[in-house]
């Protein structure tokens, strides 16, 4: 008999044995895989349900800010109309504003002027305006509507104009206030007068006084009754109001038209 | 045929098992658990611990049954896990120690013969006698049928140090089988 291997022998041995498993030990294999299970089902749970409220919370705030998002996206298509068609307007608005100040300022600063020969004042008062219109003009060449009304306006006054360049500048600056100016020496001149025969004077006297000159200062701020010639300013600001009425016309237009997208948009928004 | 339905019925477990199937996965280990409890018996002594490993290994073939692609058989898939998990738990109570290398003497024999076969419960009993080191690498490469460099890159040892433990696991051997064949011949 030949001689027999221990490690042929072991192996054959070995690999045929089988040692039954005490009874207990599938339950403990069993509750292994199953603790294994249930923290990985519940964290899939827990990740199902926070997926669920992030999708509802999404849901919910497309629901709700649908309508808002929608008007938002007129009003915006609103914004870049408006200004795109009364364009200039504002800008125009703006520089007869600054105008005005500046005439204001001047005015202001330039209060204790000496008086200046009549015809002077007259070619004068047309002229400082005539001059910030031209101004203007030269600015808004683009917007044929207020060009058309200005140049009509100007017309006449350009010829004056041209005819005083000569003058000095500080006297064309000075001559708005002499009017103004002697209509306060008038009231002043009353008042004294008043005084003068009355030891006391109301202040419904000085206020009735005031009045009267304001009213015709008005009155000849519109058209120089010596020369009977329209006064410039008076119809620059003529201009600005029919400035004003056009622009804001354009603006309840644009919000109309902006309107009527609106209604379409939301009776069309369910097809 | 009867291999081809065990086959058949095998698959059948196994993809049953993947999907968490409780019945299937006792099945399977009914199926293999005196098997594995055996491989896990040749290298720890104590039985229950030898059972606890092998619920170790259980859960993690059952839970890794993805990577269990079907190129080998499932037996040996599920005893190489189980070796690994007898090493693993003998590392972890810190009995894997190895022995310094050894010349190895290649003139005598390394072979173990006997005279004639001798039963499992002895054949453990003098394997269990060995020490740590040598036993693993023995039943490793005389059991399992493991080559060397597989035993060292699974016990983290160098080759050499895998066949140095082999050579003095043998020589043990040996000498109890010896000492055995005296006292049996001694006997009247």
């Amino acid at each position: 008999m030949a001689p027999l291997k221990l490690e042929d022998n072991i192996r054959e041995q070995f690999e045929n044995r089988e040692i039954k498993p005490s009874a207990d030990a599938w339950k403990k294999l069993a509750d292994k895989l199953d603790q294994n299970q249930k923290p990985k089902r519940s964290f899939g749970v827990w990740w199902a349900i926070a997926a669920g409220i992030a999708v509802l919370a999404l849901l919910g705030t497309l629901l709700f800010n649908s309508d808002p998002a929608q008007q938002q996206n007129e009003m915006v298509v609103e914004q870049a109309e408006q200004p795109a068609t009364p364009d200039i307007q504002p800008q125009e608005v703006e520089q007869i504003i600054a105008v005005e100040n500046e005439q204001e300022v001047a005015i202001e600063e330039e209060a204790p002027i000496t008086p200046i020969v009549e015809e002077e004042k007259k070619i004068i008062e047309q002229q400082a305006p005539v001059e910030s219109v031209v101004a203007e003009v030269e600015k808004v060449e683009d917007l044929q509507e207020i060009e058309s009304k200005e140049i009509q306006l100007m017309e006449n006054p350009v010829k004056d104009a041209v005819a005083v360049t000569d003058l000095n500048d500080s006297q064309q600056t000075n001559q708005p206030k002499s009017d103004f100016e002697t209509k306060v020496d008038e009231v002043v001149k009353k008042i004294q007068d008043l005084e003068a025969t009355n030891s006391a004077v109301s202040e419904e006297e000085i206020a009735d006084l005031l009045e009267q000159a304001q009213q015709e200062l008005k009155a000849k701020s519109r058209i120089n009754m010596e020369t009977l010639k329209v006064d410039a300013n008076a119809l620059l600001s003529d201009v600005e109001f029919d400035l004003e009425r056009s622009f804001r016309d354009k603006v309840f237009d644009a919000l109309g038209d902006g309107y009527n997208k609106i209604r379409t948009a939301m009776a069309t928004r369910n097809n | 045929m009867k291999v081809i339905t065990l086959h058949k019925n095998l698959d059948k477990l196994l993809e049953k098992a993947r999907d968490n199937n409780r019945k299937a996965q006792q099945q399977l280990y009914e199926m293999y658990s005196p098997k594995m409890l055996s491989v896990c018996r040749q290298y720890i002594k104590e039985i229950s611990l030898a059972e606890e490993v092998m619920v170790g290994g259980f859960f993690k073939a059952f839970t890794a049954l993805d990577s269990f692609k079907g190129s080998g058989s499932f037996e040996g898939w599920l005893r190489r896990i189980m070796v690994r998990e007898s090493i693993s738990w003998l590392r972890k109570e810190r009995k894997l120690h190895f022995e310094p290398e050894e010349a190895i003497d290649h003139t005598t024999q390394h072979a173990v013969y006997m005279d004639s076969p001798l039963e499992v419960e002895y054949l453990q009993r003098i394997i269990d006698d060995l020490p740590e080191g040598y036993k693993m690498v023995f039943v490793m490469y005389a059991v399992e049928g493991y080559k060397h460099s597989e035993i060292a890159e699974a016990l983290g040892i160098s080759e050499s140090t895998s066949k140095s433990q082999l050579f003095k696991a043998r020589k043990l051997l040996q000498r109890q089988l010896n000492e055995q064949n005296k006292t049996s011949y001694g006997t009247p």
